[in-house]
């Protein structure tokens, strides 16, 4: 049979039927009942709240940043005064179900949208009808079924949302078959993002012939669909994947090489990561270290704060994954901007400027307190480095240095430390104060999101502060400079975290400043690895120079692209 | 009741993000504020509403501010909208 390809690859897997219907029992309710369902209706609404919260950080961490926006938007429309309002009069007035007052909602905006003439706004009628997915099963109680996907699974559905898509457990996954949808459907970016082949079969009759625990054979660049083929087919398939996976091999091979110059200088390529599941994705692209593992995700798995043992559990399995590689953890870094669920925190004019990171945890010093107890007991497993997020003064650093030895007194651990303690440099007052944070540290990190905005005095989150906010501004570039330069002086292990250093304009200045590490998603460190191999250090010094005396962003941009480009290695 | 004409010229129009943004410059005022756009009026403080007006770049809106901080109100979401990116 053959359907739609939407997303390359050829894979076989056992077909794992997906039902996405929700069954809503419609029942009318008394007068005196309609204070009750407004009080499930908002208590599903929070709690559909944070599941978006944590399916936002899932995507951003396995599938990339960019991808959780529109989860951005439904978090947006989810916690409205509108939608609170508009259910409540749902409810007040028919007199129905918080489910039925829920889908009723979702249903009739999502209608009015899709009559709209702009593409956009006509697709965000599906975004009102995901919500609404998610607000009825919060509601009801059924959310939160994890789906048991067997392993290699082709996953068969109707259609499936892009939330529903997110929390599959995708390493699972070997292809999607949908009845519905199209080729800029979310499931289908999904899919091309994972790099697994995708179908749509919109003949009924085919697309219900196939079976749960069908052995399924798929071709996404044909379309082409088989249950349980014939050997012929199967070795035909085979030649194809293979001629495809030559052109993959061409990748591969640079995986296996060393991340270093043309005149052989090291720059070692580390991976962000959200959890466990991303390691997985480190170790098969080869990074040499984890330059961030961000641990906000493992404090949104349920409604309180993890305690010791399990954060252990996580850190030490993180370590030996590794396998002796450098493992660099962030300290829980939340505040006003990106607060936890379970923690109330009260509203701040200016959250950016305000009790951030490791200052909302001397705030919540047992938090602090159990996360030390947590990497002391995971350091045995191996080189572990704390880094703490929101440096401005060296106070902070000497306050988490006496929590790490009061908390090793408690556990009577004695002799040399284990855990190499670092800082992110994300501050001006940081970089200005880089000679004496160097003193007391064992490596640092330049976060260069949070840098930006600061130096810029540019909300990142802002959307009128975009022409203001400019990773390639020469503040930013200089800071890097200044502070890469004092760590190799003090040679201490240092670092570039945050987007600008996955940025393929910026890779020759780091690789001329020498920098030890850069830590980007781990899929990109084939494309960086390739441009680092073909630059030559020496020169890269130079550019260096050159581009420090450059006074604007839209000149430093131009200089880099033209190494590049005389270098063939702009696409 | 003081009101205006306003050209959307950035990019995306008033899509999710940005019309966020905007209702939440809108509530910064006690006016009530209306938008108008192909003869469909909505209150510019209500995300939804606003998504529900499919306003993209090159449309033209009318802002309607009405109450005591009017002016003020009126200004400043004229600025706001003109200074969008994205």
């Amino acid at each position: 049979m053959r359907g739609e390809p939407v997303s390359n690859g050829i894979s076989h897997g056992v077909a794992f039927l997906m039902d996405t219907e929700i069954k809503i029992i419609n029942r009318s309710i008394t007068a005196d009942q309609i204070a009750q369902e407004i009080v499930r209706f908002r208590e599903g609404r929070d709690a559909a709240a944070i599941e978006l919260q944590k399916l936002i950080e899932k995507v951003k961490t396995e599938i990339g940043d960019d991808k959780a926006d529109i989860f951005e938007g439904h978090l947006e429309i989810l916690t409205s005064e509108d939608l609170d309002a508009e259910i409540v009069e749902i409810i007040n007035e028919q007199k129905i179900s918080a489910e039925e007052a829920a889908r009723i909602f979702a249903e009739s905006n999502a209608r009015e949208m899709e009559e709209l003439d702009d593409p956009y706004f006509r697709e965000r009628g599906q975004d009102f009808r995901d919500i609404g997915r998610q607000l009825i099963q919060e509601i009801s109680g059924t959310g939160n079924q994890t789906i048991d996907l067997p392993e290699d699974a082709v996953v068969v559905s109707n259609e499936l949302s892009p939330s529903q898509t997110a929390a599959l457990n995708l390493s699972r996954v070997r292809g999607f078959i949908f009845h519905k949808g199209g080729i800029n459907c979310h499931a289908a970016i999904i899919a091309r993002s994972l790099e697994v082949p995708a179908v749509i079969l919109r003949d009924t009759d085919l697309f219900n012939a196939i079976k749960d625990g069908d052995s399924i054979y798929m071709d996404g660049f044909t379309g082409e669909i088989w249950i349980s083929p014939d050997e012929a087919v199967i070795n035909e398939l085979k030649v194809k994947e293979r001629k495809n996976q030559q052109d993959q091999n061409e990748l591969l091979k640079l995986i296996d090489l060393p991340s270093e110059t043309l005149d052989h200088r090291k720059i070692g390529l580390y991976a962000n990561v959200g959890g466990l599941h991303d390691i997985q994705s480190a170790k098969k692209y080869r990074a040499d270290g984890i330059g961030l593992f961000r641990t906000e995700f493992l404090f949104m798995e349920t409604m309180s704060c993890p305690d010791a043992t399990r954060q252990a559990d996580v850190y030490r399995s993180a370590i030996e994954a590794m396998n002796g590689q450098p493992v660099l953890i962030r300290l829980l870094d939340t505040g006003a901007d990106k607060p936890l669920p379970y923690w109330s925190l009260p509203p701040e004019d200016n959250p950016f400027l305000g009790i951030r990171g490791i200052r909302l945890l001397f705030e919540k010093e047992d938090v602090l307190r159990t996360q030390i107890r947590a990497f002391l007991a995971a350091s045995t497993a191996g080189p572990v480095g704390m880094m703490i997020p929101m440096v401005a003064a060296l106070r902070s650093i000497h306050q988490v240095k006496a929590l790490i030895e009061e908390e090793k007194a408690a556990l009577n651990r004695k002799g040399p430390d284990t855990i190499r303690l670092g800082v992110m440099i994300e501050t001006p007052a940081a970089v200005q104060l880089i000679d004496e944070i160097l003193d007391i540290v064992d490596f640092i990190s330049i976060g260069t999101n949070d840098l930006t905005q600061y130096l810029l005095a540019a909300d990142r989150g802002n959307s009128s502060m975009h022409s203001y906010y400019d990773e390639f501004h020469p503040a930013v570039f200089r800071s890097i400079a200044h502070v890469i330069r004092h760590a190799k002086k003090k040679e201490k292990l240092n670092g570039i975290c945050g987007e600008l250093a996955g940025k393929i304009l910026a890779v020759p200045f780091f690789t001329g400043l020498g920098v030890d590490e850069l830590s980007i998603n781990p899929s990109q460190i084939p494309e960086i690895k390739h441009l680092i191999r073909h630059i030559d250090a020496r020169e890269a010094g130079m550019l260096v120079d050159e581009v420090l005396r450059i006074p604007t962003s839209e000149g430093i941009r131009a200089r880099l692209t033209r190494f590049l480009t005389e270098k063939a290695l702009m696409k | 009741m003081v009101a205006e004409k306003i050209l959307i010229h950035n990019p995306t129009g008033l899509h999710t993000r940005p019309a966020k943004n905007l209702v939440g410059e809108a509530k910064k005022f006690e006016s009530d504020i209306t938008v108008i756009f192909k003869g469909k009026r909505a209150n510019l403080k209500s995300l939804i509403k606003v998504l529900k007006l499919g306003i993209s770049q090159n449309n033209f809106i009318e802002l309607l501010c009405d109450g005591p901080d009017e002016q003020e109100a009126l200004a400043h979401l004229k600025n706001f909208i003109l200074a969008m990116e994205g």
